[in-house]
């Protein structure tokens, strides 16, 4: 078995298919910085609005009272401190100071941090003053105070996404100015707005406060780049991907494609019937990088030893005791006289022939060795034919010696058909039976605790995991130093 | 696996010929002193004379029983190792297939006449009785067969008791049987068919009802008083009588000579003739059982004398006797077949004694030998109800050997032939 691999060029190819994939169509939209500043819609606001810009015209016609009447129903409909502060004005403009002194009193009240309230307490001073001034024809006890001049404002209202985003007024240098949201006014002047959150990418906004106008201002930010982005390809498709961590398994097959947090990671791919093969990576945040991984073949081939009911038996490789199923053995090419021994089982002998990246699963069934029982039982009959046998002999011999003493006693006649004839043929027939049944049994002893079941089987199936179909060509995409291309693998 | 088998059948072969072999109690009774053989009831013998030299047969007797028709001729080998001939079944047809109860020969190997006096015995009838000749034909291999014919009936319990000898002395004839019916005594031709001479002695009573039907008749045939031709001997109720032929009226004439002891009862209950002491006349001894025989000395036709001997304490002896011949003279066999033996009661003896003119007394004195059954298992009081001598043949072991008388006795249904016993002159057979 040979693999040869054959690299060809097609720029265009892999360009294409890089557009095509949804990862990069993902890493493009991550990548993007601009954000619609689009605020939602609220009609009440608007309502105020429209109350707002009304009682600013009515304002510029003087028609005060009308104007603070109109500021008040836009207070009603949102409850900004600037529409409190734009009635009082128009209160005073009114010279309805009572009511303009009770409108700042309320705005105070409901806006106690805002940036005028020191001036607003003066002016409700002064007010007052003027009010409790002797009607004309009187004498004054002190010199009349003289109102300054006071103007209505304007209403700044900022939203962010995410809510809470810090507002910095010019630059960072003053600190922040406030938090989102946030509404208040500002002199009708530019003012350059910076608004930072954490996690999101910093914005920048400028706007054009008027006093006769309400400002919107709605900021979407957008998150920041910290991801990048990784493409793992391999002369052999199909092999498995591992990040920094084996243990927790593979996060996909080659050709892989993914994002990665930066900085530096380390990098497996591996199959079956190759050898593993480790990089050490750097990830750039905002980057697309891609790896090629080289795998070789391993030089030896696999025997994953198992089957039914096959735990305990041990696995001998050419004589050499190798494993205990199941188990797992790499074995060097070549022919190889594999057994299989376990206790009470008869032994399992065959031959394996190996080659680099076979794998070879032996599915074992054992047979049992023949029970000892029977054996055993014999053995016993047989040593009790042979004592019996014995025990007969020997009386026999006791008789044919009392026969041969009468014999040979002078005073004795004894009768050729002597009764103990008959008794000792028996005696000796008995004997010879004894022992031709304990021969018998004895041998079929031997016999059965010699005897052998049949032998354990297995079923060796063997594949080769570098390439598992055969003789087949395979594409791999691949990163070449001159461009990107295709590799395609064969086994003949 | 093969080399396990093989071990295997090695390892049995092994064993199986170190085993035990039962032969080895026949190889070591062959050594035996008594030869004995299963007739299956009680058995009447009639010794034969031994086979021609050359031969394998070393003895032979013709074997009958008492309970069945049966005949075989038993034939000894060199070793005393017996084989049974049995007759066939014609010739078994021939006896009506009755038993035979007596037999007689007419020399050494026949012919012979055979008395069945319970043929055509139908019921509580009493049979008319049979007797029938009996040749003996030797074959080229030594062995023989026999041919049996039958004769006619002739009178009640005709056959009860026969013999035979040469009563007419007629030096052309064979011989001549003698049958006893209950009260008549037949003299026949040497063909059993043809009727010579009969009569009837008044003096004596054959027919013992006591005895029953089949009871033993006594009766020997010897030249007892050393005329032309023999006499015939009867026993009767406590007397002994002597038939002899008349050739001038051919016709049996009772003899006035008349042997008794007195009022003993049982005196007669056996007869044997023989040449006792040697002086060339035959002698008669008669038994007296319990306790007694007597020895009669020839010739008779002179004032003869006789011995008494006797055996205290015996229940049996004298019951049954026969002769046993001896270089010059023959010994007395006596049955007592309740003698107690080797402190075995009842077990029997027979006793060979050398009897002498002038010499009564106690048995014991005048004993050879002792012959008995070693045998525990034997029942009692059935030792010796045969007994007599066996011509065995040495030479079918040497051609310097010639034929020895050897002793036998019956043990109820068992026929034992002693080899050799305390006082024999050693064991004939040729394997010792």
């Amino acid at each position: 078995m040979r693999i040869v691999s054959v690299v060809s060029s097609f720029p265009l190819l892999l360009i294409g298919l890089l557009s095509l994939s949804p990862s990069a169509a993902r890493a493009e939209s991550l990548s993007a910085s601009s954000t619609p500043s689009t605020a939602p819609a609220d009609p009440v606001l608007q309502e105020a609005k429209v109350a707002f810009e009304e009682a600013q015209v009515l304002y510029t016609k003087d028609m005060f009272e009308e104007a603070a009447a109109k500021f008040m129903v836009a207070y009603d409909k949102k409850p900004f401190s600037s529409f409190l502060f734009n009635a009082a004005v128009a209160y005073e403009k009114a010279k309805l100071f009572d009511k303009a002194i009770s409108t700042f009193q309320k705005y105070i009240e409901v806006d106690p941090q805002a940036r005028d309230a020191v001036e607003v307490k003066g002016r409700i001073d002064s007010l007052k003053a003027v009010i409790s001034a002797p009607p004309a024809g009187q004498p004054a006890e002190k010199p009349a105070q003289v109102l300054p001049d006071i103007a209505t404002k304007g209403l700044v209202i900022i939203e962010s996404k995410p809510s809470g985003a810090s507002i910095y007024l010019d630059d960072k240098s003053k600190g922040v100015f406030a938090k989102t949201p946030w509404q208040g006014s500002f002199d009708p002047r530019p003012i350059k707005l910076l608004f930072e959150a954490k996690g999101f990418k910093p914005e920048e906004r400028e706007i054009f406060p008027r006093t006769d106008k309400i400002v919107e201002m709605y900021i979407s930010m957008s998150e920041q780049h910290f991801l990048g982005w990784i493409e793992v390809v391999s002369n052999v498709p199909g092999a498995d991907v591992y990040i920094d961590r084996q243990e927790i398994g593979a996060i996909g097959k080659t050709p892989y494609t993914g994002h990665l947090k930066p900085g530096k990671h380390t990098l497996w791919v591996q199959k079956a019937g190759f050898e593993a093969t480790r990089k050490e990576i750097e990830v750039e945040p905002g980057t697309a990088n891609t790896h090629s991984m080289t795998l070789e073949m391993v030089s030896y081939g696999t025997l994953k030893a198992g089957g039914k009911a096959s735990e305990g038996g041990k696995l001998f490789v050419d004589g050499a005791a190798a494993c205990t199923l199941p188990c797992e053995q790499q074995l060097k090419p070549g022919d190889h006289a594999l057994a299989v021994r376990k206790e009470d089982m008869e032994d399992y002998e065959g031959k394996l022939t190996v080659s680099r990246a076979d794998l070879t699963m032996m599915d074992l069934s054992y047979s049992p060795k023949p029970s000892r029982a029977k054996a055993w039982t014999e053995a016993v009959f047989s040593a009790a034919f042979f004592a019996g046998g014995i025990y007969l002999g020997l009386k026999g011999n006791e008789l044919k010696d009392e026969i041969d003493k009468d014999l040979k006693d002078p005073a004795k006649m004894i009768r050729s058909n002597d009764s103990r004839k008959t008794t000792g043929k028996i005696y000796y027939v008995g004997a010879d039976v004894c022992l031709g049944a304990g021969i018998i049994t004895a041998g079929l002893a031997v016999w059965n605790f010699l005897e052998k079941g049949p032998p354990s089987t297995a079923t060796l199936k063997t594949t080769n995991v570098a390439n598992p179909s055969g003789n087949k060509l395979s594409f791999v995409p691949m990163e070449v130093p001159s461009g990107a291309g295709m590799a395609a693998t064969g086994r003949f | 696996m093969r080399f396990v088998k093989a071990i295997n059948l090695g390892l049995m072969a092994t064993l199986a010929g170190a085993g035990c072999n039962p032969s080895v109690f026949d190889t070591e009774l062959d050594k035996a002193p008594v030869v004995a053989f299963d007739t299956g009831s009680a058995p009447l013998i009639l010794p034969l004379s031994s086979p021609p030299s050359g031969g394998t047969v070393a003895a032979r007797m013709l074997v009958s029983r008492k309970d069945k028709a049966y005949l075989a001729i038993a034939d000894y080998d060199k070793n005393g190792k017996v084989a049974l001939h049995q007759a066939s079944d014609s010739d078994l047809g021939n006896l009506g297939n009755t038993p035979v109860q007596t037999a007689a020969a007419l020399g050494p190997n026949g012919p012979f006449i055979l008395g069945t006096p319970s043929y055509g015995l139908t019921g509580t009838d009493t049979a008319p009785g049979r007797v029938a000749l009996m040749t003996l034909n030797l074959l080229p291999d030594g062995t023989s067969s026999l041919a049996i014919q039958p004769t006619l009936q002739k009178t009640e319990h005709y056959g009860i008791a026969v013999a035979a000898g040469k009563v007419t002395g007629d030096p052309a004839s064979p011989g001549e049987f003698v049958v006893v019916s209950n009260d008549t005594v037949q003299l026949l031709g040497a063909d059993a068919r043809t009727v010579i001479a009969s009569t009837s002695c008044p003096a004596v009573q054959l027919y013992d009802p006591t005895a029953g039907a089949y009871g033993y008749r006594p009766v020997a045939v010897a030249n007892f008083f050393a005329g032309g031709g023999d006499e015939i001997a009867l026993s009767g109720l406590g007397h002994v009588v002597f038939v002899q032929y008349d050739r001038t009226t051919s016709s049996l004439v009772c003899l006035p000579t008349a042997l008794s002891q007195g009022t003993m009862a049982n005196f007669g209950t056996s007869l044997v003739a023989a040449d006792f002491d040697g002086d060339g006349h035959m002698d008669l001894a008669v038994g007296a059982p319990p306790d007694r025989a007597y020895v009669y000395f020839g010739p008779f036709d002179t004032a003869g004398d006789f011995v008494s001997i006797g055996s205290p304490n015996s229940n049996n002896f004298g019951k049954r006797m026969a002769a046993f011949p001896k270089p010059i003279g023959t010994r007395l066999m006596v049955a007592d077949a309740t003698a107690l033996v080797n402190g075995r009661s009842g077990a029997g003896a027979v006793t060979l004694l050398d009897v002498a003119r002038g010499v009564s007394g106690d048995a014991a004195a005048i004993t050879w030998a002792n012959l008995f059954d070693s045998n525990e298992d034997a029942p009692t009081g059935v030792f010796g109800d045969s007994l007599g001598s066996l011509e065995f043949n040495t030479q079918v072991c040497s051609a310097a050997g010639g034929p020895n008388p050897v002793p036998w006795a019956t043990s109820g249904s068992e026929v034992l032939t002693y080899f050799n016993y305390p006082g024999s002159p050693g064991d004939l057979r040729c394997s010792n």
